[in-house]
């Protein structure tokens, strides 16, 4: 495992920082990171680590939400640049629900496919995964 | 300006023209406006020495920034940034107005998605390069 190597612990974590803790907790120990408040009411804070190699959403300060576009790794196997029928196979199984998103910056439309049980969302372009959004479990029935 | 006084003086004088530019009456693209030099003598008439029209129109283009192009060059940033940046915050506010009435696990979902398009626009609009850059 290199530096750029994130390994996500679904529902649980990635890398060191554990969904539902208090960011204040990491930020004295981290090296790097940048911090953007969010824009709306219904945004969260951005904590954009080591140059971002992981984006970290935080909402009054819990983890609610991490984004992974350089490396998560899933049981050992790398997601980020997979083609996704093979991370299917090896690692995620079927999704529960697919969605499409034109992005305007990159100018593509990407697959969205979300998955319940990893609390997670991928991102594909071209068939390969490309981000990787991830939280912890959430029942159907919580408000 | 042109004077009589001495016949075999060699006269000169310079001004301007404008000239409309793309066409039609006011000239789509706008005005240049061309400088000339009048040359000549005084007992045969003025007779107008030849200007090469290209360069004072390229000369007065540079100039005033008519007709320069405005996409990126050959090593520039592509595309326009400020459009996707506007067009993402539409699509943001759009989303945004879905949120109403969603579940805990809907709204985690959809803010992931708001975040994924304000993070590739601003990516746009930073001018980040693409290839260069390890982010996705």
């Amino acid at each position: 495992m290199n530096d750029n190597q994130v390994i996500w612990i679904p529902t649980k974590s990635v890398d060191k920082f554990e969904y539902g803790k208090d960011i204040n907790n990491y930020l004295s120990a981290l090296s790097k990171y940048s911090f953007r408040e969010k824009e709306t009411e219904s945004d969260w804070d951005t904590y954009e680590i080591d140059d971002g190699l992981i984006e970290v959403y935080a909402g009054n300060d819990k983890i609610e939400s991490i984004c992974c576009r350089v490396s998560c790794l899933l049981n050992g196997f790398e997601l980020i640049g997979a083609n996704f029928s093979i991370a299917k196979t090896r690692e995620l199984g079927e999704p529960d629900r697919m969605d499409q998103e034109y992005l305007f910056g990159s100018e593509e439309l990407q697959n969205i496919y979300e998955y319940d049980q990893f609390g997670a969302q991928v991102w594909v372009s071209k068939g390969e995964i490309v981000a990787v959004f991830s939280s912890e479990f959430i029942a159907d029935d919580e408000v | 300006m042109f004077s009589n006084d001495d016949p075999t003086l060699l006269l000169a004088t310079t001004g301007a023209v404008s000239v409309p530019l793309g066409g039609g009456a006011s000239g789509a693209l706008g005005t240049a406006v061309i400088a000339f030099t009048l040359v000549g003598q005084a007992t045969m008439g003025p007779e107008y020495k030849p200007v090469d029209l290209t360069a004072a129109v390229q000369g007065q283009v540079a100039q005033t920034g008519l007709l320069q192009a405005n996409d990126a060059g050959e090593n520039e940033q592509h595309g326009d940034g400020g459009r996707a940046w506007k067009a993402a915050q539409n699509r943001i506010k759009d989303l945004e107005g879905q949120m109403l009435g969603l579940n805990k696990k809907e709204k985690k979902a959809m803010k992931n998605k708001i975040k994924r398009i304000r993070q590739d626009a601003e990516k746009k609009r930073s001018g980040q390069n693409y290839s260069n850059s390890y982010k996705r």
